[in-house]
């Protein structure tokens, strides 16, 4: 079972309840910033008279995952993208390759680490629900098994499409993300990013990286059989140079 | 002629519908009840004059609807305090960071003003 986040923003008030239990939950410094930062994994941004969730969409096939050189990131079959600090090397390649600038470095710090919300995936796995979740007052941030919430989520829109924007962000993006959300409003006029590919990301280096062991097979072979004719023919003549001498 | 007449005709009907549209626009449109904590008692202390009982749903307004006015800064939001005490509230903490006497009523004199009296209301 994956789990995830539905996030309605027509029904948040900006109370800044998840940004509290998130603070705590993860035993974060305060304060709590305006923006996402290395110590700020969610907050609530005032956009366009709407209020917008900002945190990590946990993609099902995640980008920063792939490029993690040393596997300090790491899907979970639960659904949360988790990260190890003990492992990074700090190269930063994930904050360099999520589609969603989600992951943040400590700049201020002599030994940094990256941060970035991990969807409480210790709560998660005790069976809780996230702590923004969990404390949400107004329930515009749903936890739930994320096939469910993709259904809830097409049910809101379907019983009011007046009000909704006929789509959910996070079923295709990347691929498909963990969290969901809707929306009154153009996503793009959110500051979401709308032209993130569909496919997951990791497939495009996959294309390549995929075909490099039979590619180095095949042209191995290739050298290696033009190698030996080469040496063969140099034989021959040699062998034949050496006859023609001794024959007349 | 024909068609000034459709026109004509049509005016208080758009009106109408327009009207409708609107009414059960505002009707359909989600409007997010806050589901608020229940109110919190704090069991009287020894020397209490009573418990104190605290009450999400008068203080949130006044905080703006920010659950961030206290949260996490003065009360933890997933583990509820159990014990508060006036020395905490007079170096600013807990209740104090906000019932002052400057920013909400002091925590000094009208000891009814929080605490439930045994025998008075």
């Amino acid at each position: 079972m994956s789990v995830g986040l539905l996030f309605d923003s027509t029904r948040c008030i900006g109370c800044g309840a998840c940004s509290a239990a998130c603070k705590e939950a993860n035993a974060l410094p305060l304060p709590i910033e305006e923006h996402p930062t290395a110590y700020t994994w969610t907050v609530v941004e005032r956009v366009d008279g709407v209020n917008v969730r900002r945190l990590c969409f946990h993609c099902a096939q995640p980008t920063c995952v792939s490029v993690c050189p040393v596997s300090a990131l790491r899907k979970t079959p639960e659904g949360p993208v988790v990260y190890d600090a003990a492992r990074c090397i700090g190269c930063r390649y994930c904050i360099m390759a999520c589609p969603f600038g989600v992951p943040k470095y400590q700049w201020d710090r002599a030994i940094p680490i990256v941060g970035k919300c991990v969807l409480c995936a210790d709560r998660v796995a005790r069976g809780l629900p996230t702590a923004c979740a969990a404390v949400c007052p107004t329930g515009a941030t749903l936890f739930g098994e994320r096939n469910g919430l993709v259904r809830e989520a097409r049910r809101r829109i379907a019983a009011n499409p007046d009000t909704y924007v006929d789509h959910v962000y996070g079923v295709t993006e990347a691929g498909g993300t963990s969290v969901l959300m809707l929306s009154a409003v153009a996503f793009e006029r959110l500051g979401m990013k709308t032209d993130v590919p569909r496919r997951p990301l990791p497939l495009l280096t996959w294309q390549i990286l995929s075909k490099v062991p039979s590619f180095v097979g095949v042209f191995g072979a290739l050298l290696f059989g033009i190698h030996w004719i080469t040496k063969r023919r140099d034989a021959v003549r040699a062998y034949e140079a050496e006859h023609r001498e001794n024959a007349p | 002629m024909e068609g000034s007449g459709l026109r004509l005709g049509s005016v208080p009907g758009a009106v109408l519908l327009v009207a409708v549209f609107a009414v059960s626009r505002a009707a359909t449109e989600p409007t997010p009840e806050l589901r608020l904590p229940p109110d919190v008692t704090y069991n009287k202390a020894e020397t209490s004059p009573g418990p104190v009982v605290f009450s999400h749903a008068t203080h949130v307004p006044l905080a703006g609807n920010k659950c961030v006015a206290c949260h996490p800064t003065s009360f933890s939001i997933l583990q509820p305090t159990s014990r508060i005490t006036h020395n905490e509230m007079q170096t600013g903490k807990k209740c104090g960071t906000c019932h002052n006497g400057t920013k909400a009523s002091g925590i000094q004199g009208d000891c009814a003003h929080c605490h439930q009296l045994e025998g008075g209301s």
